[in-house]
């Protein structure tokens, strides 16, 4: 009986842990292997040492592909969470016409990244999009020109993902509050506790969990950011909306560069094992402490 | 005027809250932001050329040309492209959330002293950025022979979406009580019937806000798809938009036609599905 039990429980395991162990383990330890060498388009064997990261590091597009994820990171996901949370706030309210704006709210979630950013490259480009409908109502000097300005591309970049993201926040943190007990509610209003200080000290707490699955759900995409970027700026102007994945990408299939694509690769890796799992370990601790009582 | 005086006040009171209209003020004018992509495609894509080069971009079609939804359905080759999109979503989507469910019983309800470290294993998989694999995954696929064929871009995008649906039905299962499946074990029913006739019906909502879930990213998906489907006959809709907009940069009311028709499956299923979505995700995430 025990020895059948935990044949078909292997049996049911066994395609997970193919994936497991070579997808995971089995490409990262071949991507890493392969970054110390001086590989070009075919995998070579001549060992380099830190050669690729060194060239890598001295790279300005790496550099800037790093700081411009990090702050489409942190704003895109900031801003999805913030702005998701307030409008399930409002709709909350008991205002008319809820399900209407719930549905503006989260229509642009079903658009992938690739429409997402055409739609958005359009909306911003100077001579066809909103610059230029302004202008053609008579507001000669009104300048919206995002994607073009080096400056500010990275903030177009961010609108887009804002844009698409903030509904699915919006639906987590809404269903949230309405699973909150009246009384809770009521013991608060009764104290005089005004509205806005409810949803900060009461229920974001309680939503707490909800919002993590939503942070967690954007900022598994913010690493792997490609094609929004490649369908709104191609990484431009300059190097001002370049991204990790997209150097990786390039150097891999367009430039033939596999040393160098792999040891990008494995910094990312490093890099998002830093960030996140102290995290997940403090979200795994928490759980427990909360099984537990 | 009845409109609006009734649309400052709360659901079933009669007094005009200030903070109500205030509030009302601000969601217009964001929803109006939210809004106006959506009408410059439509608008656009029933335009013809020289209407939109000739008017504002927010003006609406003078008449309406929806030769540009047959025109972008030809020369775009969506014929081709969404048959691709609608065979790989409708064999990857239902066998991956099988396995990864399968995979979840298994760790969460059958003691074995393997569980914890695969488990670990599968909480680092889904930090993992796919660019990472990218070149290793396309190497191999090319070994096998899989470049431009179904398989070939089924098992990644398979190995993929497996660790994210593993770790939330794992926290799902992991919440059903133990007496529920104790007892039918004590009948003496197997772990497979357990998991057919128990796990999955309770766990229905999980697994259909991660089918939706998988639905539209596995639509959407598009750089794995750029690496490996090549050929042009292979290509699924993201690959067949950019290649479109390339290629006709300048014809933007067909340009917008092929935007709404690949946008449009995804965003029916995702608006009609939306209860179970958001209902599945938050029960997920709180019992996790």
């Amino acid at each position: 009986m025990k020895r059948k039990t935990n044949l078909s429980a292997t049996f049911a395991l066994l395609p997970t842990w193919l994936v497991a162990v070579v997808v995971f383990i089995g490409t990262m330890a071949w991507s890493i292997n392969l970054s110390f060498t001086n590989s070009t388009i075919f995998p070579s064997s001549t060992y380099v040492g830190f050669a690729q990261y060194a060239k890598l590091f001295s790279s300005a597009k790496w550099l800037a592909s790093l700081q411009n994820v990090l702050i489409f990171g942190v704003l895109y996901v900031g801003g999805c969470l913030l702005l998701g949370f307030l409008l399930a706030a409002a709709l909350d309210r008991k205002i008319r016409f809820e399900s209407a704006f719930r549905t503006i709210f989260l229509y642009p979630y079903a658009m992938s990244f690739v429409v997402t950013g055409l739609i958005w490259q359009w909306m911003l480009n100077p001579t066809l999009g909103i610059q230029a409908s302004v202008r053609s109502l008579g507001w000669e000097s009104f300048v919206l020109d995002w994607v073009v300005n080096r400056d500010l591309a990275i903030y177009a970049l961010v609108l887009a993902g804002v844009w698409q993201g903030a509904g699915l926040v919006m639906v987590i943190a809404l269903a949230g509050m309405r699973g909150i007990e009246a009384e809770q509610w009521k013991a608060a209003r009764i104290d005089g506790i005004p509205v806005w200080r409810i949803y900060v000290s009461i229920i974001l707490p309680q939503l707490g969990p909800a919002l993590a699955a939503a942070g967690m759900l954007l900022a598994m995409g913010v690493i792997k950011t490609y094609d929004i970027v490649v369908a709104m700026t191609n990484g431009g102007p300059g190097n001002a909306t370049e991204v990790p994945a997209k150097f990786i990408m390039d150097n891999l299939f367009g430039r033939q560069n596999l040393g160098l694509a792999t040891a990008g690769a494995t910094v990312l890796v490093l890099g998002v094992i830093m960030i996140v799992a102290p995290f997940r370990y403090a979200m795994h601790m928490h759980s427990k402490a909360r099984g537990a009582r | 005027m009845t409109f609006f005086s009734q649309a400052f006040r709360p659901v079933g009171s009669n007094k005009v809250d200030p903070m109500l209209v205030a509030l009302w003020i601000a969601f217009i004018l964001l929803a109006i932001i939210w809004i106006t992509p959506f009408v410059f495609i439509v608008f656009t894509s029933l335009k013809s050329n020289s209407t939109v080069m000739g008017s504002s971009a927010f003006s609406p079609p003078s008449e309406l040309a929806f030769g540009n939804f047959v025109a972008a359905w030809n020369r775009g080759n969506f014929s081709t492209t969404a048959f691709n999109g609608i065979v790989i979503t409708v064999i990857k989507v239902p066998l991956g959330l099988f396995i990864s469910a399968m995979a979840a019983y298994a760790l969460a309800k059958v003691p074995m002293r393997i569980n914890k470290p695969l488990f670990a294993l599968f909480v680092f998989g889904t930090m993992l950025p796919f660019q990472v694999m990218l070149a290793p995954i396309f190497r191999q696929v090319n070994a096998f022979g899989l470049i431009n064929t179904y398989p070939g871009i089924i098992l990644p995008y398979l190995a993929f979406g497996i660790p994210y649906q593993v770790f939330i039905l794992y926290g799902f299962f992991s919440a059903v009580p133990k007496e529920l499946s104790e007892a039918a074990r004590i009948d003496g029913a197997s772990h497979f019937t357990i998991f057919r006739r128990i796990f999955l019906p309770v766990s229905l909502p999980v697994l259909s806000a991660l089918l939706i879930l998988d639905f539209v990213a596995t639509w959407n998906e598009f750089a794995m798809a750029l690496v490996i489907l090549q050929d042009p006959r292979m290509w699924t809709l993201p690959l067949g938009l950019m290649n479109f907009q390339s290629q006709f940069q300048s014809d933007y009311g067909q340009l917008n036609a092929a935007i709404i028709m690949t946008v449009l499956p995804a965003a029916l299923v995702y608006l009609m599905f939306q209860r179970y979505f958001v209902s599945g995700l938050t029960s997920g995430a709180v019992k996790e």
